[in-house]
């Protein structure tokens, strides 16, 4: 999935994966990101380790990748490094979208990751995440950021991903 | 001979349908929880030899079920095992096997054989 051209017109993109093959296009997908040293991966089906070895197992290595992980903590108790911000737990979505500004005012430009909207589900109700998504999807498009948010296509959550798509420039499936 | 408990606990319903009959066609009794919350009012009332506990659910974190079951004394011969989607590497399941009550992970997803193979293991 080259998504180059979806990035070039568009700020915010929501891209709806078969779950078959959700790994697969969201490696597809990162390949196709500039390696410039200014990703934000919002992790939340994946502790950060666990992330850093998937990117490594795919010959991917980003420079000076950031890593917010919402889920280590709610399994073991960690202290934040200099690459690594971990989130008590995905049902904090207060505090995630606290460290989601704080990244957009210091960081200037670059992309933010969202793995995945569909795990969100699983911590928060459906309107809790549309209120989250929308403000971001609204801080995004006052910064020099872009975002792309990864969800798995289920029946259960076809109708949520409709309604998303409302709240985003673009919505991709694949 | 008693039969021996099984708490399942996954927000999933189908899982929790899926792996509750098979375990009583098995010959345990079986109990079930949607949450964290659910879990522990269960385990007021019940102690079960095993209980198989999803990692990813709403509600209370995982963490915060361990220490809890960790510290209730009536529990002492309780065992874990997780049921997970989540990532993680070895070194952090090592780290929660480490603990006491924790004897094994098993994926999702996964095949009922390899869970009941498990469950007997810890029953063993």
């Amino acid at each position: 999935m080259d998504i180059s051209k979806h990035l070039e017109e568009n700020k915010v993109i929501l891209f709806i994966i078969d779950s078959s093959r959700y790994n697969d296009a969201v490696i597809e997908a990162l390949k196709s990101l500039p390696n410039d040293g200014n990703l934000v991966y919002i992790t939340l089906n994946k502790t950060a380790s666990s992330l850093e070895n998937f990117l490594k197992d795919k010959s991917i290595e980003f420079k000076n990748l950031i890593i917010v992980d919402c889920i280590t903590r709610t399994i073991r108790d960690v202290r934040d490094k200099d690459d690594i911000i971990y989130i008590d737990s995905p049902k904090a979505l207060s505090d995630l979208s606290f460290v989601l500004s704080g990244i957009l005012s210091k960081r200037k430009k670059g992309y933010i990751i969202l793995d995945s909207l569909t795990t969100l589900l699983v911590y928060q109700d459906k309107p809790v995440v549309a209120r989250f998504i929308l403000n971001m999807a609204n801080k995004i498009r006052e910064s020099r950021f872009k975002s792309l948010i990864f969800a798995a296509d289920v029946n259960e959550h076809k109708d949520f991903l409709k309604e998303i798509g409302i709240f985003v420039d673009k919505v991709v499936k694949g | 001979m008693d039969k021996k408990i099984i708490l399942v606990v996954d927000d999933e319903p189908d899982i929790l349908e899926t792996i509750s009959e098979i375990l009583n066609l098995e010959g345990y009794t079986v109990f079930t929880a949607r949450n964290g919350n659910e879990c522990l009012e269960k385990l007021d009332d019940i102690i079960p030899d095993i209980i198989l506990l999803d990692i990813m659910m709403p509600g209370l974190t995982t963490k915060e079920i361990l220490d809890q079951i960790e510290q209730d004394e009536r529990l002492k011969d309780t065992k874990i095992i997780f049921i997970t989607a989540v990532g993680m590497t070895e070194a952090e399941k090592e780290e929660l096997l480490s603990r006491e009550k924790v004897v094994d992970f098993i994926q999702k997803p996964f095949e009922l054989d390899e869970l009941l193979s498990k469950i007997k293991a810890v029953l063993r």
